[in-house]
């Protein structure tokens, strides 16, 4: 009797030994394991060590994605010229079958990130190291999560034939104090989204917030306007949303009302010139000066500094022609098509030059 | 002649064992022969060619490893450049390189193991069914001139990124409008890549705004115009549309009200029957919206199961019942995005200040209507 009591107490300290053994460590951030389905990719950040989100419109999801790229290094110029014709020949095609999406830089590791999107499709995910060399990012078998963006299921769900998908796209995305936020438009009606997400991602759909604005070009209030860039700051120890829209109104927002279902009036501080779409924007230091940098689709990139932002204490509410509001340096640098911050001082810039070259630069901490 | 004749048939046994020999050895080495002579292949999907075949035999130690180290593909003439990005796997008796986007048609594709020539490949242009564009909504001839956007659906997932390269607007004299359409990266495609939607750009639509009356309205009220779809367009497995579209519209009056249900007809057909329930509603909706925004509740606020279609070029919603109609109060439950095809909705008119115009707030608007025995008259 007493050996029957020796073995099963045997066979319980091997099962709890064996038991310790093999249990894997658990991944972060609520991650899992495997391959995520990523149809596009059309935004790119960098949320807190080493985790890349990808912005996939078609999917109209978020993911989270632990690149395991986290061993800190310096920062490094990258420079290459006709940076499109080197992707395409890395991808096996010519420049004409590919376009490039997105860029970040790893903040830790300033690893350069390049999101492509081939002629058929198919996304592809760069890296840029620091002698220029372009190697794949495998997005197999990797730790992710992800969030949905839709949550306005069509009412009728009794015949879904011939239906075209609702779907959000998404126009920007960011990170900071532990959430993800993501600007978007739909494809049915003409409404701007904005959600904040806190991260790690609980798996529960958060409403939208409404952004209420005055749209200085346009001239009036509005709700509808999609934000197409953003980014965030701080004044006089509060946080604001920095936004900007088409046709190009700045406008400040701030952060701790921006709660799920929130409507939200913005503070409407420049107004920066129609028939333009700002495509990037972040914060660069000049001469211990920090200054908002924001690239432009049919005009030159511009700066703003904080202090002029600060100043700035009133509301625009009258439409503006031209320009106006907070002062706004143009800068030499037409045609920026991705921006992103390598380091305090300097800017990864792609840019269409005028002999329709894409070049890819590093800015000398002067002007960009 | 006789000693030939005698001599013939042991003549013929000799010669027809040397024919045997001949053919049997023949046989084996072109037996041989064949295994040299598979050669490099692509592998299809969906019309893509997504990897090339090399036979083992071709390759000098086909490890995995060794394969992966030694082997690489390039562009064809250009052999001084880094390999093209893709994994090496085993696959039967052959080893699949598999790019990391498919290889392109018309483009050759060099395999070389440590510099040394491997083999060629050609992608050829694919020549299967051309993409076709199915429909452009609205499908009417006449359209507001506060027109606000224009769906293209296609047969096949298009290239995107690229459709104000392909899509015109030409004025009454054949001139081509410049700034139409709202120039958006990504653009906005449904989830299937086929259903593309254009917005008119809203800040020439919209009254008294800076671009409304620099540049005016998209659309001039009783003009005509022409929508172009360039059959230079190619979709993703790249084959071009197969023909140039056209589309002539005519500009109307400008749509301005929010949309009322109230003022829809309803054909309300009888208890017992599966007949369709029809609504008109006075002008075209937004096809889409249209189809996705309307269900009907039953007396204690249930879905009704049933089929829905529009008609009439999206001036008619028809609703056929999975079962037959009962003789009860029902409902419309109506969503307040659905849009007339100027982005008015049931809440609010799209050319709005919103400090200053009407508009409400609501999910949804309801609307009753009653199903009636047969035997009792309207």
């Amino acid at each position: 009797m007493k050996k029957t009591y020796l073995f099963i107490a045997a066979a319980i300290a091997g099962v709890l030994l064996f038991a310790g053994i093999s249990r894997k460590a658990e991944a972060p951030y609520g991650f899992r394991k495997g391959t995520p389905e990523i149809k596009s990719i059309t935004a790119l950040t960098f949320g807190p060590t080493g985790v890349l989100f990808i912005g996939d419109s078609q999917n109209a999801t978020v993911f989270a994605v632990d690149t395991k790229d986290t061993k800190k290094e310096a920062a490094k110029a990258y420079d290459v010229a006709n940076i499109d014709a080197k992707i395409a020949e890395a991808l096996g095609t010519t420049k004409e079958n590919i376009s490039i999406t997105d860029m970040a830089v790893n903040p830790v590791s300033k690893k350069l990130y390049i999101a492509v999107k081939s002629a058929d499709g198919t996304p592809v995910l760069l890296t840029l190291n620091n002698k220029n060399e372009i190697a794949p990012v495998s997005l197999k078998d990797v730790n992710y999560s992800s969030v949905e963006l839709n949550n306005a299921p069509a009412v009728d769900a009794k015949d879904q034939r011939g239906r075209p998908l609702r779907i959000s796209s998404i126009s920007d995305i960011g990170f900071a104090d532990g959430k993800l936020m993501v600007s978007g438009l739909c494809n049915k009606e003409f409404s701007s989204s904005f959600r904040s997400i806190s991260f790690p991602f609980t798996g529960k759909q958060e409403d939208e917030s409404t952004l209420e604005m005055y749209h200085t070009s346009h001239g009036r209030y509005e709700t509808t306007s999609p934000i197409r860039t953003f980014t965030t700051t701080t004044i006089d120890g509060k946080e604001y949303l920095v936004a900007s829209y088409t046709c190009t109104p700045l406008v400040l927002f701030p952060m701790d009302e921006l709660k799920p279902g929130a409507h939200v009036k913005g503070r409407t501080i420049a107004e920066m010139g129609n028939q333009n779409t700002p495509s990037h924007m972040i914060w660069l230091k000049e001469a211990n000066q920090s200054y908002l940098v924001m690239a432009n689709s049919s005009r030159p990139a511009v700066k703003v500094s904080l202090d002029d932002i600060k100043q700035f204490q009133g509301s625009l509410t009258q439409q503006m022609p031209t320009s106006g509001g907070t002062n706004f340096t143009r800068l030499p640098y037409e045609k920026v098509l991705e921006l992103d911050k390598l380091d305090d001082n300097r800017a990864v810039v792609i840019q269409r030059k005028a002999n329709g070259d894409i070049d890819l630069w590093t800015s000398d901490g002067k002007n960009i | 002649m006789a000693k030939i004749y005698r001599q013939t048939p042991l003549k013929s046994a000799r010669l027809y064992t040397m024919y045997g020999l001949v053919f049997f050895l023949l046989t084996v080495l072109a037996a041989c022969k064949q295994q040299h002579d598979k050669k490099i292949a692509l592998l299809w999907q969906d019309d893509r060619a997504i990897g090339i075949q090399i036979p083992e035999d071709l390759i000098r130690d086909a490890s995995e490893n060794r394969v992966e180290h030694s082997v690489k593909v390039v562009i064809a003439g250009k052999t001084h450049v880094p390999a093209i990005l893709g994994e090496f796997s085993p696959d039967g008796d052959m080893v699949l390189f598999k790019p990391m986007i498919p290889l392109s048609p018309g483009l050759s594709y060099t395999i070389l193991q440590d510099g040394r020539f491997v083999g060629n490949v050609t992608v050829p242009i694919n020549t299967s069914q051309w993409p076709a564009l199915v429909a452009i909504y609205p499908e009417k001839d006449t359209v507001p001139e506060n027109l606000l956007k224009i769906y293209l659906r296609f047969s096949k997932p298009m290239r995107t990124g690229q459709s104000l390269e392909h899509v015109y607007l030409l004025d009454e004299h054949k001139d081509t409008m410049r700034n139409v359409f709202l120039a958006l990266q990504p653009e906005l495609w449904d989830t299937t890549g086929t259903v593309l939607t254009l917005w008119l750009d809203p800040g020439r639509i919209k009254r008294g705004l800076v671009l409304n009356q620099k540049l005016g309205n998209p659309l001039k009220k009783s003009e005509h115009y022409t929508l172009i779809v360039s059959d230079r367009w190619k979709d993703t497995r790249g084959l071009q549309l197969v023909k140039t579209y056209t589309k002539q519209f005519y500009a109307g009056s400008r749509d301005e009200q929010i949309l009322d249900i109230n003022k829809w007809i309803l054909t309300v057909p009888k208890a017992g029957t599966p007949e369709p329930l029809i609504i008109k509603t006075n002008a075209a909706l937004d096809h889409y919206l249209l189809q996705e925004s309307i269900e009907i509740l039953d007396g204690v606020g249930a879905p009704v199961k049933g089929n829905i279609s529009v008609s009439e070029k999206d001036q008619l919603w028809n609703f056929t019942p999975a079962e037959v109609w009962k003789a009860q109060n029902y409902k419309l439950h109506v969503n307040a995005r659905l849009e007339d095809l100027a982005g008015n909705n049931l809440n609010r008119v799209f050319d709005r200040d919103i400090t200053k115009d009407k508009q409400t707030n609501k999910a949804y608007f309801d609307r009753m209507f009653v199903v009636k025995d047969q035997n009792i008259s309207p």
